[in-house]
């Protein structure tokens, strides 16, 4: 370009209506806005987010309290409480601590699980108005959190 | 006491409508201008308080209120409470000179009202030596707070809206010269005469104006005095609550007013667009229906530079203003005075 | 954090009266995060600057050690947290030399797809905070509606959106999802009218040159001798990318090039960066031709115990050249990490490129550094 084009181009703000022709489409193309709580977002199934511990169809635990999640839990936020039961020289469980205050949703636990008991689960609203509220036991994490649901 | 205001009660009236009707356009101008830039950047803007948003300044002007009032310790007191009050109060007076509508705008009881509250020979004198007071405002806001930040915001600010008034002064001048007159309703009687809006003849003027317009108002891309990325909030850091809001205020009551004068200087004020061919359709609007439109225009412009540039440098709009500007004022000046000389030979 | 000399402009002398000094942070919108830069300031003109760090200090290399090998990836991501994947691919490409893991080749080709599209991720925040500090507010939220689709990809394939934890030493936490391919294509078919877009917003508008032109100008000799890398250091000229000068994963295999400027000022690293975003585009696009199949995760024991040693891993994260050094005593736990993060060698040269500009470059120079506290802090 020669320099004189170039002055024209300059004199005649060329360089900036070509950014206003920019804007100016992006105001007539349909906004991204996902206006929360009347809308949610669509949330992928792998996403991790709040724990839950699965049942059987009797609503019996899945947990065989091997341990194996709290071993590989990098912040050490699930205790097993399990008892040796002496006749069947197997392992029971007598309770599950997931203190989510520690956790961060790096799924090891879930990935770990060998019989795909503990899982993170897509639900993500997982603020609480009191922080002992994160501190699920095994009742909690069958039944799912005390969901919050924000009005309109 | 009341005998005194008896000879000036139409002016008295007109001023109560204007700084209600100026109050709520300064408020849904904000509306306005998150809504447009929302949607150039593909978002909605204000959506939840009331239909579309459209409650949202009345939520805010209730937040200012009702915030708290603070003053940093530090802070000099008396100048720290003036300053807002210096920035807002010449913004409001400059509508009183603003035609809205011509000379014979509205019949009441037989009577006819002008669309303006005062027709001042010198108005757009006027105009500008009183929206330059609002500097004032910004460098006592700036140095009275007492904090870095607020005082690098004012020391620009000052700098940037002194050097701006120079050109912008003289950038009118060419429409002063072709109206021979400085009273706003003479130059868009002017225009009328012509038969063109001086925006045509005075390209190169209006185009300097609106620089300087907003560079005045600290719009972007010269938003320098509260560049927010560098000097977090500029002059009014530290200032909260109803302060704040008074800045705010004065921000875009001086927005309005740059606009408003640019429409009358340049876009023939309350003047019908192509008159031969609009006239006998829409005769029957009322001619502050077509200032409005020209006002918003500008205004709209304001918004879609700020969705759009990114901002200048302190030194380059400095430079921006001396070098280019000033000079290109000049020469205009020149060029019209004697174009306007050889005609009238 | 001193180093090279300062330029001229910055040993003339001056009268200490008129320095006054200005800090900017922690707390500040645009020192991307809790940097705390020491202005002194000659009026708006900088006359020395210092830069104070750590304010995001959280002893991930200490936390490492006190972890299993594969226990410490997750912290990993919480260094560059703008480009998860890249500081998680580095630390388990780390780990994966150490123990001798050979990874499979569909592995190997997901990954590089995941880091080039955090590639592309970490250079839209870069384009949008950059800009919005120079003033153009509007790039910004473009940037993050495309950076959004990236996230969904993310977040469909390793099912979090920011600190993925996506792989895992031997390979990936989980095969490829259904429709993943689709949508990355379609990605990477969006991605590029939108670079045109930020263009023509940005890189020929008179604003923009005037404020990136001829600022934080550093030459080549400089920018190696302070340890820049990443497309700062590719910017002043220096043709280096770890990804083709030692090829890790998959890269060998596909076809791409490395973009330089010529001046080495705020511009052309910007430049470099959008065609960055082109070639990473380019690459997924390969990617995703030639995706092998198999597995997706090599066997690797439960609990690794790597053989005593030590080893250093570096990969091309969008940042520079970000690099592992791992010893190993024969244990469960690494015995020590150390993190070469790019963003705190960048950091480096903040002195040199500010001293003499005002402060509004501060913040264009701040940003064309493309610095994470994360990282800097570890």
């Amino acid at each position: 370009m020669t320099p004189v084009a170039q002055l024209v181009k300059k004199i005649l703000f060329i360089d900036l209506f070509q950014g206003l022709a920019i804007t100016i489409r992006e105001m007539f193309t349909p906004a991204v806005t996902e206006q929360y709580p009347r809308q949610r977002s669509h949330v992928y199934e792998r996403f991790r987010g709040e724990p839950r511990m699965g049942v059987d169809a009797n609503g019996k635990t899945l947990c065989i309290a091997c341990n194996l999640c709290a071993q590989v839990c990098p912040e050490n936020c699930i205790t097993v409480k399990r008892e040796k039961n002496p006749e069947t020289k197997k392992f029971e469980l007598t309770g599950y601590v997931f203190d989510m205050r520690r956790c961060m949703f790096c799924g090891f636990c879930e990935e770990i699980c060998p019989t795909d008991c503990i899982q993170l689960t897509p639900a993500y609203e997982l603020a609480r108005y009191d922080v002992r509220d994160f501190v699920l036991e095994l009742p909690a994490l069958e039944r799912g959190m005390d969901k919050t649901h924000y009005r309109k | 006491m009341l005998e005194l205001f008896k000879p000036y009660t139409e002016e008295l009236v007109k001023i109560v409508i204007l700084l209600a009707l100026i109050s709520l356009a300064i408020a849904y101008l904000t509306w306005l201008e998150r809504k447009v830039i929302g949607h150039i950047q593909s978002r909605l803007g204000p959506m939840r308080v009331g239909w579309h948003g459209l409650l949202q300044p009345i939520a805010d002007g209730i937040k200012f209120i009702i915030k708290e009032d603070i003053i940093p310790a530090k802070a000099d007191r008396f100048g720290f409470i003036l300053a807002p009050l210096l920035a807002f109060i010449p913004a409001f007076i400059v509508f009183a000179l603003i035609p809205f509508d011509g000379p014979q705008a509205f019949t009441v009881g037989g009577k006819t009202y002008s669309g303006y509250v005062a027709d001042v020979d010198i108005a757009l004198l006027f105009v500008m030596a009183i929206t330059s007071i609002c500097v004032l405002g910004l460098i006592v806001g700036g140095w009275a707070s007492n904090s870095k930040y607020p005082l690098l915001g004012a020391l620009r600010s000052v700098a940037q809206l002194v050097s701006y008034e120079i050109p912008m002064g003289l950038s009118v001048m060419g429409v002063v010269l072709m109206a021979g007159s400085l009273s706003l309703v003479r130059i868009v009687q002017a225009q009328e005469r012509l038969g063109w809006w001086f925006f045509l003849p005075q390209l190169v003027g209006f185009v300097i104006y609106f620089i300087c317009g907003v560079a005045e108002t600290n719009r972007n891309p010269f938003d320098l005095p509260e560049a927010e990325a560098e000097l977090v909030g500029g002059y009014h850091t530290e200032y909260s609550g109803f302060r704040f809001a008074l800045f705010f205020l004065a921000e875009y009551a001086n927005m309005i007013t740059i606009s408003a004068v640019a429409a009358t200087l340049f876009l023939g004020g309350w003047l019908m667009p192509f008159p031969s061919l609009l006239a006998p359709y829409l005769s029957w609007v009322p001619g502050i229906v077509w200032f409005s439109l020209k006002v918003f225009a500008f205004l709209f412009l304001y918004l879609w530079f700020r969705g759009t540039f990114p901002r200048y440098r302190f030194d380059q709009l400095m430079g921006i203003m001396w070098k280019i500007l000033l000079p290109v004022a000049i020469a205009n000046i020149l060029v019209t005075a004697g174009v306007m000389l050889y005609l009238n030979r | 954090m001193s180093n090279t000399a300062p330029p001229a402009a910055a040993t003339a002398p001056i009268l200490k009266e008129d320095v006054m000094v200005l800090n900017m942070g922690p707390q500040h919108p645009s020192t991307h995060g809790v940097l705390r830069v020491i202005l002194k300031l000659d009026g708006e003109k900088i006359v020395d600057l210092d830069c104070d760090i750590g304010y995001l200090h959280r002893g991930i290399e200490k936390i490492a050690e006190n972890r299993s090998y594969t226990g410490a990836a997750p912290y990993m991501d919480r260094l560059d947290y703008i480009a998860a994947v890249s500081n998680n691919l580095a630390y388990v490409g780390a780990v994966e030399k150490l123990a001798g893991v050979q990874v499979p080749p569909k592995a190997q080709h997901v990954r590089v797809i995941l880091t080039e599209l955090t590639r592309i991720a970490s250079h839209l925040l870069w384009l949008g905070t950059h800009a919005m500090d120079i003033g153009a507010l509007t790039v910004f939220l473009y940037c993050f509606r495309e950076r959004e689709d990236i996230l969904n990809i993310l977040e469909m394939t390793t099912g979090a959106r920011l600190t993925t934890n996506a792989f895992r030493v031997g390979g990936l936490a989980a095969d490829i999802p259904d429709g993943f391919v689709e949508k990355t294509r379609a990605f990477c078919d969006l991605i590029g009218g939108r670079i045109d877009e930020y263009e023509g917003l940005l890189s020929a508008n008179r604003i923009w040159l005037s404020r990136t032109r001829g600022i934080g100008v550093i030459n080549a000799g400089d920018a190696v001798a302070i340890g820049l890398s990443g497309p700062s250091l590719r910017g002043s000229g220096v043709k280096w990318d770890l990804r083709k000068a030692q090829p890790y994963e998959a890269y060998s295999k596909f076809e791409f090039d490395i973009p330089t400027g010529a001046n080495g000022d705020t511009y052309d690293r910007y430049l470099v960066r959008l065609e960055e975003m082109r070639q990473a585009k380019r690459i997924i696009l390969q990617a995703l031709d030639g995706m092998p199949e198999g597995d997706f995760r090599a066997k690797v024991p439960r609990v690794l115990k790597p053989p005593a040693g030590e080893v250093y891993h570096s990969i091309e994260a969008p940042k520079g050249e970000l690099g592992f050094y791992l010893v190993s005593d024969g244990s469960a736990n690494p015995y020590r990490v150390r993190i070469k993060g790019p963003s705190f060698f960048n950091l480096q040269a903040m002195r040199r490129l500010c001293i003499g500009h005002f402060v509004a470059d501060v913040v264009a120079i701040i940003g064309t550094l493309d610095i994470v506290l994360g990282e800097i802090d570890r």
